[in-house]
């Protein structure tokens, strides 16, 4: 029998719910970094991300049992893994259930979690070891197969259905799943934004591998249907076909619920009436789950509320819609889906402009000391931008702001007592930028600006003088800092170094700097 | 590299506007008209029934000084033209305003040029200014010359000619101005600020001949000097002094036909404008009634003064 096929079989003969006083412990390490000889992952913190909340909002662990880390040293992750080891020994009487899932780098046998290693089989010792009734290790690292030869453990291709059967007691013992054998790379994707196995482990967990359509996916369940989608996505790929490997040594009945949809409220439900792949994504155009379902079967997603773009292929061209999850399920049918065509591809970053504005304040200062008396004194700027993100292609972004602000100083002049001065000032630009993602949430962006300013100010209690003004257009250079912090929100540090020539005086090259916080909302997600 | 030059053009090309801070050091080196004014304390409005007589030579003190600074005022009133437009040239230490047309006075062209110069800590100490003033298709002619000492006008000193006689060429003079340069001398570096206007060649703005001056204090008290003609053909010349709220003193001669000159003559007068002292040793003032000398009043009721 198919490995996959045999795990589904058992699933739906021996799936037991997650016993009420059963209690559940997760440890979720993600890190991009690997040390020496290793180039950084980039998704595996997003990875770790969202398996962690996965488990937390359905998979059973209350927060204050889960614990994440990210950039984390061998010795944190010694540590953490010890401290839940302390609560599983206090949750004794209980039913427990611990979770390990490691995203990162792996090589030579060992986790690589920075510049520091922690041996793999020193973590399968330590799940062997942990005193929770069942132990669940997930691992998706290059290489991280390796961890079947550990000594003492028989890999195993399937589980064994005669087993489940048989057994009349609740499911002990030891599972570990790797996203690659021994001798395999583990493949992150561009296009999904994460790791190919952690990518399909999750839309598994999420509702898409419930085969028996019992509302729990087990992890049988998860796990062929991660394997499936992982070799067969992977199968067209450069670095070829990508096998995860699982050793399975629990005894007892049943198997192991994973997740459980029915707690989770709202989702998107995709109808028996529909067939195909879908795949869900998130504000960031990155996915978070794929439906790949057969006419007759309705998948549900137990997706976090918030906002999602949900596509499939559709032969020569694409269904894309816009939905938005909150209390109730959103069912996700074709119909309710537009036709585009495949260069619409929003993973290719050409589902058309994402638009969004920034409202931001600030300030703005001139480098020549000299021009800041009185021409340009430091100023107090609050303004707006709309920015029309993958517009002009993948991750660029074109935006166009006004400002306005002004200030008091005091104009100081050989000879002649300080003169008063108000100013206000009135800025717009249009700029072209390019947004570089540090990691699922910290986006940096470089770009070029051209701007006009016009400046006027007056006097007070100077009646004899007029008041005056300036315009002109600044180029420059803009960057900023945006920390996505919800869907649709994210919190930006921008900067700005413009060039100002101004020539009423007498000819002079000028140059300032705009520093401004700000909030930015995105539309249409 | 050639992009990079249109570029820079173009921005050179879009640069515009009037923001400068070397504008603002010329025009406060021009005088303001109320910085030249006479202020005369207007003391109060109703004058009741005085007890010796209305102080009317005290009186006479206030369209003297009104006089004058609407004088002051028809001439720099051409200043308030540069203040209206930017200038036309800059150059580092000279600014040129126009040739533009004068609202005021149509076909009347007006051109306004400022120099200054700098001591060695590129400090402005002076500053000379030519307001002038054309009919086409004839040249330019003077009708203001200003030189002033110092960084801004409000503290600083200087001399303003106004030329008249121009003015009344060019057809842009009022019936009252005089038909000749008549000169501002004003010093406004200290405590009493000191403005006088030399009328010495002739009459004008309604006033007779004389060296008019003025001298206001900080804290509201004053001393000017002025004539004014009488009925019976004398002329007075008179100094008087201000309290701030407009009582005073003053001292006068008269000049008569004849050759006759009374004086010194002292009257004090109340913030209504009523004499309440007089000291006439000639029994030139007419409650004398020609009893010589003659004293009325009390001399305590005269206020204090320098």
């Amino acid at each position: 029998m198919n490995p996959s096929r045999a795990l589904c079989v058992a699933a739906l003969l021996a799936a037991l719910p997650a016993a009420a006083a059963e209690r559940r412990f997760a440890l979720v390490v993600g890190d991009t970094r690997g040390g020496a000889g290793t180039r950084p992952l980039k998704y595996a913190e997003r990875d770790a991300r969202r398996i962690f909340g996965i488990l937390t909002r359905i998979g059973g662990v209350r927060e204050e049992d889960a614990r994440l880390l990210t950039s984390a040293s061998a010795d944190d992750v010694r540590a953490a893994l010890g401290e839940l080891t302390e609560r599983l020994a206090q949750a004794k009487g209980q039913e427990t259930v611990l979770f390990v899932y490691y995203s990162g780098h792996a090589k030579d046998g060992d986790l690589r979690l920075g510049d520091s290693r922690m041996p793999l089989s020193e973590l399968r010792d330590a799940l062997k070891d942990a005193p929770a009734d069942v132990r669940i290790g997930l691992l998706d690292s290059c290489q991280s197969g390796v961890i079947m030869r550990s000594k003492g453990v028989r890999p195993a291709p399937a589980f064994d259905v005669q087993q489940v059967q048989a057994a009349s007691t609740r499911p002990r013992g030891l599972v570990l799943i790797a996203s690659s054998s021994a001798d395999e790379e583990s493949q992150e994707s561009d296009e999904i934004g994460a790791s190919f196995f952690t990518h399909y482990l999750a839309s598994g967990l999420l509702g898409d591998a419930d085969a028996s359509g019992d509302g729990k996916v087990t992890l049988a369940e998860a796990y062929a249907y991660a394997y499936a989608r992982t070799v067969g996505e992977t199968a067209d790929t450069r670095a070829g076909a990508q096998h995860p490997v699982y050793l399975y040594d629990l005894g007892g009945a049943g198997d192991v619920v994973l997740t459980e949809l029915a707690p989770a409220r709202g989702g998107l439900v995709f109808p028996a009436a529909d067939e195909g792949v879908y795949v869900v994504l998130d504000g960031s155009r990155k996915a978070v789950a794929e439906v790949a379902k057969a006419r007759g079967d309705q998948r549900r997603l137990a997706l976090a509320p918030g906002s999602y773009l949900v596509k499939k292929r559709d032969g020569d061209s694409l269904l894309l819609g816009d939905f938005s999850v909150s209390e109730e399920p959103v069912e996700v049918a074709d119909a309710r889906l537009t036709r585009r065509p495949l260069s619409d591809d929003p993973q290719k970053g050409a589902s058309g402009p994402r638009w969004s504005l920034l409202g931001a304040g600030g300030g703005q200062f001139f480098f020549d000391a000299a021009a800041r008396n009185g021409l340009f004194p430091p100023a107090a700027l609050a303004g707006v931008e709309l920015a029309s993100r993958d517009d002009l292609g993948h991750d660029l972004t074109w935006g166009m702001d006004f400002s306005l602000g002004g200030g008091s100083s005091n104009l100081q002049l050989p000879g002649v007592a300080p003169i008063p001065e108000r100013f206000g000032e009135l800025g717009g630009g249009v700029s072209l930028w390019r947004d570089f993602g540090l990691s699922d949430s910290v986006t940096v962006s470089l770009g070029a600006r051209i701007a006009f300013i016009y400046l006027a100010r007056n006097f007070p209690g100077h009646p004899e003088l007029p008041s005056q003004n300036f315009f002109t257009l600044t180029p420059g250079l803009t960057t900023a800092l945006s920390w996505h912090f919800t869907n649709r929100l994210s919190a930006v540090v921008r900067g700005r170094v413009n060039y100002l020539f101004y020539n009423v005086d007498q000819s002079q090259n000028l140059g300032y700097a705009e520093l401004a916080l700000g909030v930015d909302y995105a539309f249409g997600l | 590299m050639r992009s990079a030059c249109s570029a820079l053009l173009l921005l050179c090309a879009v640069a515009c506007g009037n923001l400068s801070n070397e504008d603002v050091a010329f025009i406060e080196a021009i005088p303001q008209k109320d910085e030249l004014h006479v202020v005369v304390p207007q003391g109060d409005t109703a004058q009741p029934a005085c007890a010796i007589a209305s102080a009317d030579i005290a009186i006479s003190a206030r369209t003297t000084g009104n006089a004058i600074n609407s004088g002051v005022d028809g001439i720099l009133g051409l200043v308030d033209a540069i203040r209206a437009v930017p200038p036309t040239t800059r150059d580092t230490d000279s600014r040129t305003w126009g040739p533009f047309h004068d609202d005021k006075h149509p076909g009347v062209d007006v051109q306004v040029t400022m120099m200054r110069e700098l001591d060695a800590k590129l400090v402005p100490w002076r500053w000379i200014y030519v307001i002038a003033a054309r009919r086409k298709p004839a040249d330019f002619l003077p009708i203001v010359e200003g030189e002033f000492f110092g960084a801004q006008a409000r503290d600083g000193s200087g001399r303003v000619t106004l030329h008249f006689e121009n003015s009344r060429t060019l057809q842009i003079n009022q019936p009252t101005d005089p038909n000749f340069p008549a000169r501002i001398y004003y010093d406004l570096t200290g405590n009493p600020r000191t403005v006088s206007l030399d009328l010495t060649s002739g009459q004008g703005f309604g006033l007779v001949g004389f060296d008019y001056g003025y001298a206001g204090y900080a804290d509201g008290h004053g001393r000017f000097d002025y004539a004014i003609p009488q009925s019976n053909g004398c002329l007075l010349e008179v100094s008087a002094w201000f309290t701030p709220q407009g009582a005073g003193k003053l001292t006068y001669r008269a000049l008569c036909p004849l050759n006759l000159i009374y004086g010194d003559i002292t009257q004090c007068f109340d913030v209504s404008a009523c004499i309440t002292y007089v000291n006439d040793p000639f029994a030139f003032t007419a409650q004398c009634n020609g009893l010589k000398p003659c004293l009325l009043g009390n001399p305590a009721s005269c206020p204090a003064l320098p």
